[in-house]
C-alpha cells in the first residue's frame, strides 16, 4: 500500500457566488522513502494539494491517507497534531521566525515534538554549524532555507513537504537545497514531496506527478533520477 | 483631485474600521480629556463669574472703621468708573437659631428691593434697583416684609436645623446688642443662598469659637443705626465683559480701586470731622446736661439742706416747749401736792373742830342723857306726885264725899285737902321741876341737835370741801397725767423728728454722695469722651477686591489647582495618542507598501501619496478630536464641578466650549497624529518603487541584553525568548503599550488613591488621632479654675455619660513662619486668605489649642508622627504643630512660628503676637492646630488660657443611636455655661456626602483608564496579529495548538501589560501625590497614603482590561489562515 494516497480529492473554494474547484478529483500515490515532485503551472492546484496534504486545509471530498491514517477525516485539533507530529514543512519564503536564531528556529519546532532530532545536530547536517547563533536576517536565502529544512527535519516527521523550496533562490543555491532534500530522502530514507512549477526538478525525482487544472495529468516513476547537482534549468 | 484616488482613500477607511477607530478613539480620548480637563478651570470661573454677575456681586467692597453715611455713598457714587453703590450693614452676633446656639453674621436687607427681585433662569437674581447688590437668592419661603422677619442661609453643615417659622434670637453681639440692633428676635420666613457666601465656611469673627456658622438677612430698619452703613459695595462700570479672573478685569477695576483709595482719606477726614462734630455736639450737650444736672442737684441739695435745718429748728423749738411743758407739769405736780397737803391740814383742823364739837355734843349728850335718865325719875315723881295728888284727890274727894256723907275719913278731907294741897304743891313743884327739867332736857336735846346739826353741817361742809378739793385734785391730776402723756408724746415725737432728721440727713448725705458720684462719673465720661474725641483717629477705608471674599478666593484657588492638574494629566493621553497614531499608521503604510510602490510607479508624487495617509489620519483624528472635545468639554467640567460644589453653594456648571482650548486640543491632537503619520509614511516613501514592490525585509532579530544573562536565557523556552526579543524589537509598540498601560494603571491608582486619601481624612482623624467623640463648648467663665470646682466640670465628672474628659482652650489664630515678614493685616477682614501687604508670606489659619492637663492629652488626641507613628511629646519647651502647618509654612522642629491673634473685625491684634519654637510636628487631617502647654501659654501671654471647650469620651459614637445622643445633648445643654454640644459622628456624616460626590471623579478616571487600556491593547494586539500573520501561520503550520498560538502572541501583551502595570503603579504614586497636594484645600490635609488594596485594584483592573482585550482578539488569531499567509509575501 502506498505511503501517501490521494483518492479523488476535491477542493472547492467559494468566492461569493462563484465556485472555484482548486482540486478537482486528484488521485495519486507516493511510496515511502520516495522523493516525489508535484509539478504544474501556476494555478494548477498543486499548492492546494500540498495544503491539504500538510493538514493546513481540509478536503471538500475524497480521501487523503498517510499510511493507514485518514488525514482527510481529521478534526481541526487532530489536524494540528498531524502537523505537529507527522509533517515537516519547507516554505518558499522560509517562514523563519525572525526573532529567533537559526538554532532556536529549529528548536522551536523540535520542542513540540514527541521524538525530535537534536537541533544542533540537524543544523550541522544541513551544513550550518557555524551559523547556528545567527538570526534569519543575518543569513542568506539559501542558508535560511537550510534552517527551514533543518527545522522541518528536526521534528523527525513522517513526511517532508516542500513548497517551491528554490523559488526565491538563485540557481546555485537552489541546487544545494535540492541536493540537501535529495540526500534527506536517499540517505535519511524520508519521504519528501516537493511542489514546484519548475519542470527541471522532475529529473531528480523518484516520482513525478503532473498536475494541471486541478487534476493529475500524469504520474510516473522516474527509474533513473539524476543527482540534484546535475539538474539544469 | 483624482477621483479614483479619493475613492481609494474612502475605501481604505471603510475597509479598516478598527484601524480608523483606533486613531479616532485615542484622539477622542486625548483631545477630550485635554479639552475637558483644561476647560474645568475656565468653566468653573465662567460659572462663578456668571453667578456673581447675575447676583450683583461687588467689584469693590469698602469697609470703614467709622462706617459710612449717605454723603460717603454719594461721594463714592461720584467716583469715575463707579456704576452703582450698594449699602449694607453687617454685624456679627451670637444667636439661638431653632434652639441651637449659633454664631451668625447679620446682614441688612433692602426689603423693597428684595421683594422686587426675581430669580433668573441662570440661577441668579435680577433686580430693577441698581443699588441692590450681593443679591441673595430666595430658595424657599418668602422675603421679610416687616420688622422681626429674617431669611437664613441654607446650610449643608446645619442641614434642616432651621425651618421656616422658627425663631432666631440674638443673644450677644460684639458690642452691646442694643447698640447694633433695633430688635433681637426674628422669625425665619425664607431660606436663601448668597453668592457672597460661596463656600461653606462663612468666615471669621471675634465671637465664640471664631467661626461664623450661618448668615441671616434682616430688614435694614431692624438695625439700631440704619443710617450708618458698615459696608459699601461698588459695581465698576465696564466689567461686564471681563472675567474677574483675567488681568483685563483688574485693569478696569484697579483704577477705580485707586480712586476709591484716594477718596478714602478725603472722605475719612470728612467723616472724622463729622463724627468729631457729632461727638463734640454730644459732648457739649453732655456738658450742658451735666451743668444742668449739677445746678439742679445743688439746688435740690440746698432745698433739702434748708428743709433739714427747718426741721432741726422745729425740733429745737419742740424741745424747748417740751421742757416748758415739763416744768409746768412739774410745778403742777408740786402745786397739787402742796394743795393736797394744805387741804389735808385744813381738813384735819376742821375735822378736829368737828370732832371737838362732837365730843362736846357727846358730853352734852351725856349730860342730856343723864338728864334724860333723870327725866323718867322726874316723870315718875310727877307721875307719883300726880298719883299722889290723884290719890289724895281721890282720897280727898272720897274723904269729902265721905265727909260729904260725912264720914270723917281718917285722913279727913281737910287733912287730905292739906295733904292734897301739899301733894298738889308737890306735884306742881314736881311738875314744874319736871317741866323745867324736861324743858332743860328739851333745850339740851335741841342744843345737841343744833350742835349736831351744826357739826353735821360743818362736817358736810368739810366733806364737801374735801370732795370738792379731791375732785379738783383729780382733775388736776388728770390734767397732769394728760400733760405728762402729752409730754411723753411730744418727747416721742421729738425723738421721731430727731430720728427722721438724722435719717433724712443720712439719706441726703448718701443721695448727695451718689449724686455727686454720678455727676463725677458723668464728668469723667465727658472727660473720657473729650479724650476720645481728641484721640479720634482718622478712619481708615479698606478698599477690598473680590479676592478678599472667602468663597470667591477659595473657588479661584480651586480653579487654579484644577488648572495645575489639568496641565499634567492629558500629557499621558497625548503621548499615548502619538504612539498609537505612529504605530497604527506605520503599520498601515507597511501594509500598503506595494500599493505605494504601485502608485509611485503609476507616477503619483510623494506628496499625493502621503496625502492619502494624512487625509486618512486627518479624518480619523479630526473626527476623534471633535467627538472627544464635545464630550470631554461637557462631562469633565460638570463632574469636577459637582465634586467641588459639595463644598460650595453655587449653581450647576456652565460648560461653554472654550474655543481656544478646544482648538489647542484639536490642533494638538490632530497634528500629533499627522506628524506621526508623516513620520510613518516618510521612511517608506523614500524607497524606490522597485524595492517597494518587493516584500519588506523583515525587521531583523536582535540579541537583547537579557541573552547575556546566560543562566536565565538558556532556561527560557522559545516562546519566551521570542516574546522577550519581540518586546524589544518593536520599540514603538513597547513604548506605546507600556506608557498606555502605565497611564491606565496610574489613572486607576490616582482614582483609588484619591478616594483613599480623602476617606482617610476622616478615618484617620477620628480613628487613631482623635479619641474623643464629643466636644462641649462652654462660656469662658463657666469653669472656676481657682478652685477647680466649676459646676460644669463637676457635672461632667459626676456623669456616667462620659468615661473621660479634658478641658481645653481653643482659639482661632493666624500662623506664619517667623522668618517671613509679618503679613499685612487688612486681609483678615473677612478671614479671606489673601496676602495683604506681604502677599508672598504664606499664612495659615489654625487654632491655638491648650489642654489643661497636657499629660492627659494623649487620651483624647494622639500627637504622633505620620510616618512611623512615633509619639510627639507636648512639653513646655515649645509648641507642637499639625503637619500641614509645618508643610505649608516650611517649618520643622527647631524653627520658629509666629502666632497672631485675630481681633475685632478680623484684623490682627499686634499686641498679642508671639513667636514659639517648634518642638514637634504631629499628624492631622482636619483643621490645623498649634498645641502648647498651659505653662508655655502663661509664659508667653502672661495668663492662663481661657478654657472654653471640653473634649469628652461618651462611648456613644459610632453606634448610631441618635436618640441617646440627643438626650445627652439636651442634658448637657441644660447645664449652666454649656453653649454647644457636638458629636464627632455628626461631623463625619456631613463629610461622607463629599466623598460620594468624589466617586464620580473616580469613575471618570476608571472609565478613561479603561478606554486607554482598551485602545492601546487592542491596537497592540491588532498590529501584532496582522503584522505577524506569517509568523502565526508558520507556527500554526508547525503544529502549535490554538492555546499555544494564543500564548505565543499574548505572552507579549501580558508581559507588556505587567510591565506597564508596574510602571503605572510607580507613576500613579507620583501622580496621585501630585493631584492630592495640588487639589488639597487649605482646611484639610488629605491622607498621604494609598491603601494596599488600591494598588491591588488598580493592577487587577488593568490586567482585567488586558484580559478582556485578549479574549476579544482570540477569534482573530483563530482566523489567521495558514494557507493564505504562506502563499507569498504581499
Amino acid at each position: 500500500m502506498a505511503f501517501v494516497r490521494f483518492e479523488e480529492v476535491r477542493k472547492v473554494y467559494h468566492m461569493g457566488e462563484v465556485e472555484i474547484p482548486a482540486a478537482d478529483g486528484v488521485t495519486f500515490d507516493v511510496e515511502r522513502g520516495e522523493l516525489a515532485v508535484i509539478v504544474g503551472p501556476s494555478g494548477a492546484g498543486k499548492t492546494t494539494v500540498l495544503n491539504m496534504l500538510g493538514g493546513m486545509d481540509t478536503v471538500t471530498s475524497g480521501t487523503i491517507r498517510l499510511e493507514d491514517d485518514d488525514v482527510s477525516a481529521y478534526s481541526r485539533r487532530r489536524l494540528t497534531e498531524y502537523r505537529r507530529y507527522d509533517v515537516g514543512f519547507v516554505f518558499q519564503f522560509y517562514n523563519l521566525v525572525p526573532n529567533l536564531t537559526a538554532l532556536e528556529n529549529v528548536e522551536l519546532a523540535a520542542q513540540i515534538c514527541r521524538d525530535p532530532l537534536d537541533a544542533a545536530e540537524t543544523l550541522r547536517e544541513v551544513g550550518l554549524e557555524h551559523r547556528m547563533d545567527n538570526f534569519p536576517a543575518q543569513l542568506s536565502g539559501g542558508e535560511q532555507q537550510r534552517v527551514a529544512i533543518a527545522r522541518a527535519l528536526a521534528k523527525n516527521p513522517r513526511l517532508l513537504l516542500c513548497d517551491e523550496p528554490t523559488g526565491a533562490l538563485d540557481d546555485a543555491t537552489g541546487k544545494q537545497i535540492l541536493a540537501l532534500l535529495q540526500d534527506t530522502s536517499r540517505i535519511g530514507g524520508r519521504t519528501v514531496i516537493i511542489i514546484t512549477h519548475n519542470h527541471a526538478l522532475t529529473a531528480m525525482a523518484d516520482r513525478v506527478i503532473h498536475i494541471s487544472s486541478g487534476r493529475v495529468m500524469d504520474m510516473r516513476v522516474n527509474p533513473d533520477p539524476v543527482s540534484a547537482d546535475e539538474i539544469e534549468w | 483631485m483624482h477621483f479614483a484616488f479619493n475613492k481609494e482613500i474612502v475605501r481604505s477607511i471603510t475597509r479598516s474600521w478598527t484601524r480608523f477607530l483606533a486613531i479616532f478613539a485615542i484622539v477622542a480620548l486625548g483631545a477630550g480629556f485635554y479639552a475637558g480637563l483644561r476647560m474645568c478651570a475656565p468653566d468653573m470661573r465662567i460659572t462663578v463669574d456668571h453667578y456673581l454677575d447675575e447676583t450683583g456681586f461687588f467689584d469693590v467692597r469698602l469697609v470703614s472703621t467709622l462706617g459710612f453715611t449717605e454723603s460717603d455713598v454719594a461721594a463714592v457714587r461720584d467716583v469715575a468708573g463707579v456704576e452703582a453703590v450698594g449699602t449694607e450693614i453687617v454685624a456679627d452676633a451670637t444667636a439661638t437659631v431653632a434652639d441651637r446656639r449659633t454664631t451668625v453674621r447679620v446682614h441688612s436687607l433692602d426689603t423693597t428691593a428684595a421683594a422686587g427681585s426675581e430669580v433668573t433662569a441662570g440661577g441668579g437674581v435680577a433686580s430693577d434697583d441698581p443699588t441692590y447688590l450681593n443679591r441673595p437668592i430666595l430658595m424657599d419661603g418668602r422675603w421679610p416684609e416687616r420688622s422681626g422677619e429674617c431669611v437664613i442661609d441654607e446650610s449643608k453643615l446645619y442641614a434642616n436645623s432651621a425651618q421656616i417659622g422658627e425663631q432666631v434670637v440674638l443673644t450677644a453681639g460684639v458690642r452691646p446688642l442694643e447698640d447694633t440692633f433695633g430688635r433681637t428676635d426674628f422669625e425665619i420666613v425664607g431660606i436663601v443662598h448668597s453668592s457672597y457666601y460661596l463656600s461653606f465656611t462663612r468666615g471669621l469673627t471675634t465671637l465664640n469659637d471664631g467661626n461664623i456658622d450661618r448668615f441671616i438677612y434682616i430688614p435694614e430698619e431692624d438695625f439700631a443705626h440704619p443710617e450708618t452703613y458698615t459696608d459699601l459695595h461698588v459695581l465698576v462700570r465696564g466689567v461686564a465683559g471681563a472675567s474677574p479672573f483675567d488681568a483685563a478685569y483688574d485693569d478696569i477695576v484697579d483704577p477705580v480701586k485707586g480712586s476709591l483709595e484716594d477718596l478714602g482719606p478725603v472722605r475719612a477726614a470728612a467723616r472724622l470731622a463729622e463724627v468729631r462734630a457729632e461727638a463734640q455736639a454730644t459732648l457739649d450737650e453732655g456738658h450742658r446736661e451735666y451743668a444742668d444736672a449739677r445746678a439742679k442737684a445743688d439746688a435740690e441739695f440746698a432745698e433739702v439742706e434748708a428743709e433739714l435745718a427747718d426741721a432741726a429748728v422745729k425740733i429745737a423749738a419742740a424741745e424747748e416747749e417740751l421742757a416748758d411743758g415739763q416744768a409746768e407739769y412739774d410745778r403742777g405736780v408740786r402745786e397739787l401736792a402742796a394743795e393736797r397737803s394744805a387741804l389735808a391740814v385744813r381738813r384735819a383742823e376742821a375735822q378736829a373742830q368737828i370732832d371737838a364739837g362732837r365730843a362736846q355734843i357727846a358730853s352734852q349728850q351725856a349730860q342730856l342723857d343723864q338728864l334724860a335718865a333723870a327725866l323718867p325719875l322726874l316723870q315718875a315723881q310727877v307721875a307719883a306726885a300726880r298719883t299722889a295728888v290723884d290719890d289724895l284727890r281721890a282720897a280727898y274727894d272720897a274723904a269729902l264725899a265721905e265727909e260729904a256723907l260725912g264720914h270723917t275719913p281718917s285722913p279727913s278731907s281737910a287733912e287730905l285737902a292739906v295733904s292734897l294741897g301739899d301733894a298738889e304743891a308737890q306735884l306742881t313743884t314736881a311738875q314744874a321741876e319736871y317741866a323745867e327739867q324736861f324743858a332743860a332736857y328739851d333745850a339740851g336735846v335741841a342744843g345737841i341737835a343744833a350742835g349736831l346739826a351744826q357739826l353735821d353741817a360743818k362736817q358736810l361742809e368739810l366733806d364737801q370741801g374735801v370732795r370738792q378739793a379731791e375732785l379738783e385734785f383729780a382733775s388736776a391730776q388728770r390734767s397732769l397725767a394728760a400733760a405728762r402723756r402729752a409730754l411723753a408724746d411730744g418727747r416721742e415725737e421729738l425723738e421721731d423728728g430727731r430720728r427722721e432728721l438724722a435719717e433724712g440727713r443720712a439719706t441726703f448725705e448718701r443721695e448727695r454722695a451718689d449724686a455727686e458720684a454720678e455727676l463725677a462719673d458723668a464728668l469723667a465720661q465727658l472727660d473720657d469722651a473729650r479724650v476720645e474725641i481728641d484721640e479720634l483717629e482718622m478712619p481708615e477705608w479698606f478698599v477690598l477686591g473680590r479676592d478678599t471674599n472667602l468663597g470667591y478666593a477659595s473657588i479661584a484657588g480651586d480653579a487654579d489647582r484644577i488648572e495645575a492638574i489639568s496641565v499634567v494629566f492629558p500629557f499621558i493621553f497625548f503621548l499615548v495618542a502619538a504612539l498609537v497614531a505612529l504605530t497604527t499608521m506605520t503599520r498601515m503604510v507597511e501594509e500598503e507598501r506595494t500599493l505605494i510602490g504601485t502608485y509611485k510607479a503609476l507616477g503619483y508624487g510623494k506628496g499625493v501619496i502621503t496625502s492619502k495617509y494624512l487625509v486618512y489620519a486627518g479624518i480619523a483624528s479630526v473626527a476623534g478630536a471633535l467627538g472627544g472635545i464635545l464630550i470631554g468639554s461637557q462631562v469633565l467640567p460638570k463632574t469636577v464641578w459637582r465634586a467641588y460644589t459639595t463644598m460650595y453653594t453655587a449653581p450647576p456648571a456652565l460648560t461653554p466650549i472654550d474655543v481656544p482650548l478646544a482648538l489647542t486640543a484639536g490642533v494638538a491632537s490632530v497634528s500629533i497624529t499627522l506628524v506621526a503619520t508623516l513620520w510613518a509614511a516618510g521612511a517608506t516613501l523614500r524607497e524606490s518603487p522597485a524595492t517597494l514592490m518587493l516584500p519588506r525585509a523583515p525587521k531583523p532579530g536582535k540579541r537583547i541584553a537579557l541573552e547575556r544573562v546566560r543562566p536565565v536565557w538558556s532556561r527560557m523556552s522559545f516562546s519566551h525568548k521570542v516574546t522577550a526579543r519581540n518586546i524589544f524589537r518593536y520599540k514603538k509598540r513597547l513604548f506605546m503599550t507600556v506608557i498606555g498601560i502605565a497611564g491606565c494603571t496610574a489613572l486607576l491608582l490616582t482614582g483609588f488613591g484619591l478616594k483613599n486619601s480623602i476617606s482617610d481624612v476622616l478615618a484617620k482623624q477620628y480613628g487613631p488621632i482623635y479619641h474623643y467623640d464629643t466636644i462641649i463648648g462652654f462660656d469662658e467663665g463657666a469653669l472656676d479654675l481657682a478652685s477647680g470646682e466649676g459646676s460644669l466640670e463637676l457635672a461632667l465628672g459626676d456623669r456616667d455619660d462620659f468615661t473621660g474628659h479634658l478641658v481645653i482652650h481653643n482659639d482661632g489664630v493666624r500662623l506664619t513662619n517667623a522668618e517671613d515678614p509679618a503679613p499685612g493685616d487688612t486681609n483678615g477682614i473677612d478671614g479671606a486668605l489673601t496676602g495683604g501687604k506681604n502677599a508672598q508670606t504664606t499664612m495659615m489659619e489654625g487654632y491655638l489649642s491648650v489642654p489643661r492637663d497636657a499629660e492627659r492629652l494623649s487620651g483624647f488626641i494622639s500627637l504622633r508622627e505620620r510616618v512611623g507613628g512615633a509619639p510627639v511629646p507636648l512639653t513646655d519647651e515649645g509648641v507642637v504643630l499639625t503637619e500641614k502647618i509645618a508643610d505649608r509654612l516650611g517649618l520643622s522642629v527647631g524653627d520658629t512660628i509666629r502666632v497672631e491673634q485675630v481681633g475685632l473685625t478680623g484684623t490682627v491684634d499686634h499686641e498679642e503676637t508671639r513667636t514659639f519654637t517648634v518642638a514637634g510636628v504631629t499628624e492631622q487631617y482636619v483643621s490645623h492646630f498649634v498645641y502648647m502647654t498651659p505653662t508655655l501659654h502663661e509664659d508667653a501671654y502672661g495668663e492662663v488660657p481661657a478654657y472654653n471647650q471640653v473634649l469628652a469620651v461618651s462611648g456613644l459614637a459610632g453606634d448610631g443611636d441618635d436618640d441617646e445622643r440627643d438626650q445627652l445633648s439636651q442634658r448637657l445643654l441644660a447645664l449652666d455655661g454649656v453653649t454647644t454640644v457636638q458629636f464627632t459622628d455628626d461631623i463625619t456624616s456631613s463629610f461622607d456626602d463629599m466623598l460620594e460626590s468624589l466617586d464620580s471623579v473616580v469613575y471618570i478616571l476608571i472609565l478613561s483608564a479603561a478606554i486607554l487600556a482598551f485602545i492601546v491593547l487592542y491596537n497592540l494586539t491588532n498590529i501584532n496579529v496582522t503584522e505577524r500573520q506569517r509568523e502565526i501561520a508558520t507556527i500554526k503550520v508547525l503544529g502549535f495548538y490554538d492555546a499555544e498560538v494564543n500564548a505565543y502572541i499574548y505572552r507579549e501583551t501580558a508581559l507588556l501589560a505587567l510591565l506597564g502595570c508596574a510602571l503605572g503603579l510607580v507613576l500613579g504614586i507620583g501622580l496621585e501625590a501630585f493631584v492630592i497636594i495640588t487639589a488639597e484645600i487649605d482646611v484639610v490635609m488629605f491622607g498621604r497614603e494609598i491603601h494596599t488594596m488600591s494598588y491591588v485594584y488598580s493592577a487587577a483592573l488593568t490586567l482585567v482590561f488586558a484580559l478582556v482585550v485578549n479574549v476579544a482578539m482570540v477569534p482573530r488569531l483563530r482566523r489567521v489562515d495558514m494557507v493564505e499567509s504562506l502563499k507569498s509575501v504581499e
